[in-house]
């Protein structure tokens, strides 16, 4: 019924032969149950003057709409054999695998649900957001949800020095907008994957949004109306380059409608176990809502780094 | 003395490996020495992990330390067990005939240069200005006596400048270095000697418009190389732009905007 493109984006396919039948004339057509893909996509295409629309996550549409439109979106993944310990510094709680459709991924063992919950929001907003990010999924076993992180490669870390190669600076400045919205204070040199592309090109990836406060209700309560430190943000982030994507994706976060919002922290708080549903859904409403200063803001604190 | 191979792993999850450099410790030095035989992207699986070696051996030549890899090298980069180096005169030569096994009359860096891929620093500059949004007030490839109405035709057998500014009053000759660069200085060289042959011809040319030699060194390589390029470059460039300095490159890009600007650039969007 849907599709899912690459960069947050859905296309809404619509039974192009109905109209063509003469089934759909929208005077005549009883109004169907909204737990019907297919009939509610017919309803959108009729709202829409018979187009065919291409919809953000991020778009308002009705919840009735949103619900059959964007379902859960964070895959869940039963079968997956593990590799080998991904060998860097402290990433020994990270090791490679791969489920049973060949498609490969990096799976975090060793998680609370706290950072579950953030992962697994933080990658929903990230998606909304066009945040360059992996792919990822849950794998479910036993009493435990694992989080996938889809295997970027080949790929390397931040370094100041990547800056003359990044084909997707606006990327990094996502990043740094979605780290002041949703309160990641980790986005050190590790969690900003570099991947090369051809000599001289590499993309910005984000990973590992874990410790953002969006994982822990009482976190995002304390820390109301504020952006993390950056002490541990990697060095040399060009905020002259960034500035201006960082903006625009703030302006985005404050169209997020409250549906969105409610729809993202309430699967990811399926996903973590956790009951704090409403607390982090209305402090993230206002965050979103108030994401342009929390940007100003951020983007203001690297600046002034030394 | 020791040494210890760095790998990268081209497939994480088959975990094979090739050796692309050796990190050789001498004393208190640690030296990073490419491996002669790198295979190439057909052999890594492409021309993106080809490109990420090259990044990875940037990142270890600007930072070799023995007990750990920088952490920008990621995690398809890992380094191998230290390993003795006997008690020999040459360390280095040592290296090349045990571990890389080289013929006596060859050595590893001259094998490395005849291998490595090398990005044009021309490009690889201008990609640098286009990131920041200035590459449409700067045109590539400055002939003189041929553009800009001919100006400094008397510097015609001096070769070309790969970029330039042109203002009302000034013109402005820049090159980029790319400290990353395995011939960081064989460049910077380069660019000074061909700036100090145009400052040789700017005395004597006569008053009206003027021409500011400018190097700007993009970010990457470590701080003493830097200094030691600005060292190069200083007696011979009117300006030298550290544009890892977000102030320093600002300037810049304000007076490359303000140079076109006054010499009639009119943006395409706005017209």
């Amino acid at each position: 019924m849907t599709n899912q493109g690459p960069s947050g984006y859905m296309a809404a396919v619509v039974l192009a032969g109905v109209r063509g039948r003469g089934s759909a004339s929208s005077s005549g057509r009883r109004r169907r149950s909204a737990g019907s893909g297919s009939r509610t996509a017919l309803d959108l295409f009729e709202a829409a003057g018979g187009r065919i629309v291409c919809l953000r996550r991020s778009d308002a549409v009705s919840s009735r709409y949103q619900a059959v439109l964007f379902p859960q979106q964070i895959k869940r993944i039963r079968v997956v054999q593990d590799f080998d310990l991904v060998r860097f510094g402290n990433a020994s709680d990270a090791i490679y695998a791969a489920d049973d459709k060949g498609r490969r991924w990096v799976k975090k063992v060793l998680m609370g649900s706290n950072e579950l919950l953030a992962e697994a929001a933080g990658w929903l907003f990230s998606g909304a957001l066009d945040v360059p990010t992996a792919d990822a999924a849950i794998q479910p076993k036993g009493a435990e949800n694992y989080w996938l992180s889809g295997l970027v490669e080949p790929v390397t870390h931040w370094d100041p020095s990547r800056v003359p190669f990044l084909s997707n600076p606006e990327g990094l400045g996502a990043m740094i907008a979605l780290d002041a919205i949703i309160g990641n204070w980790d986005r050190h040199d590790g969690n900003i994957l570099v991947q090369p592309t051809s000599h001289g090109h590499a993309r910005v990836v984000s990973i590992d949004v874990a410790g953002s406060w969006i994982g822990t209700a009482v976190d995002l309560v304390s820390h109301a109306g504020q952006t993390p430190d950056v002490d541990r943000v990697a060095p040399g982030i060009p905020v002259d380059l960034i500035s201006e994507s960082a903006l625009d994706v703030a302006k985005e976060a404050t169209k997020l409608t409250e549906a969105t919002v409610r729809r993202f922290i309430r699967e990811a708080c399926q996903l973590a176990r956790c009951s704090d549903e409403n607390v982090i859904r209305d402090a993230m409403v206002i965050r979103c809502r108030d994401a342009e200063s929390l940007v100003t803001d951020y983007l203001q604190k690297l600046e002034k780094r030394p | 003395m020791r040494f210890r191979t760095i790998y990268f792993l081209p497939d994480p999850i088959s975990g094979a490996r090739v050796p692309i450099a050796l990190l050789l410790e001498d004393g208190r030095n640690v030296s990073a020495i490419r491996y002669p035989h790198i295979p190439g992207a057909m052999c890594l699986g492409g021309v993106a992990e080809e490109a990420a070696v090259e990044m990875i051996l940037a990142d270890i030549e600007q930072r070799p330390d023995f007990g750990r890899l920088p952490p920008s090298a990621g995690p398809q980069a890992f380094a191998g067990e230290p390993r003795e180096v006997p008690a020999v005169a040459d360390a280095r030569r040592w290296v090349d005939r045990a571990v890389f096994g080289l013929a006596p009359d060859v050595t590893s860096s001259e094998r490395v240069e005849q291998h490595a891929p090398h990005p044009h620093r021309a490009t690889m500059g201008f990609q640098f200005l286009e990131k920041f949004r200035v590459a449409k007030f700067v045109r590539k490839t400055f002939q003189p006596g041929k553009d800009e109405g001919g100006f400094l035709a008397e510097a015609n057998a001096l070769g070309t400048i790969s970029q330039y500014v042109a203002g009302r009053t000034e013109l402005l000759l820049m090159e980029p270095i790319l400290p990353r660069r395995e011939s960081w200085k064989a460049d910077a060289t380069s660019v000074a000697r061909s700036f100090g042959a145009y400052k040789t011809v700017l005395r004597g040319h006569p008053a009206g418009r003027k021409a500011r030699l400018v190097a700007y060194v993009v970010p990457g390589g470590s701080q003493e190389r830097r200094t030691e390029i600005e060292g190069l470059l200083k007696p011979f460039a009117d300006q030298i732009v550290d544009t890892s300095s977000e102030a320093a490159r600002g300037r810049f890009f304000g007076h490359i905007r303000v140079t076109a600007i006054s010499g009639g650039y009119q943006d395409p969007m706005i017209q």
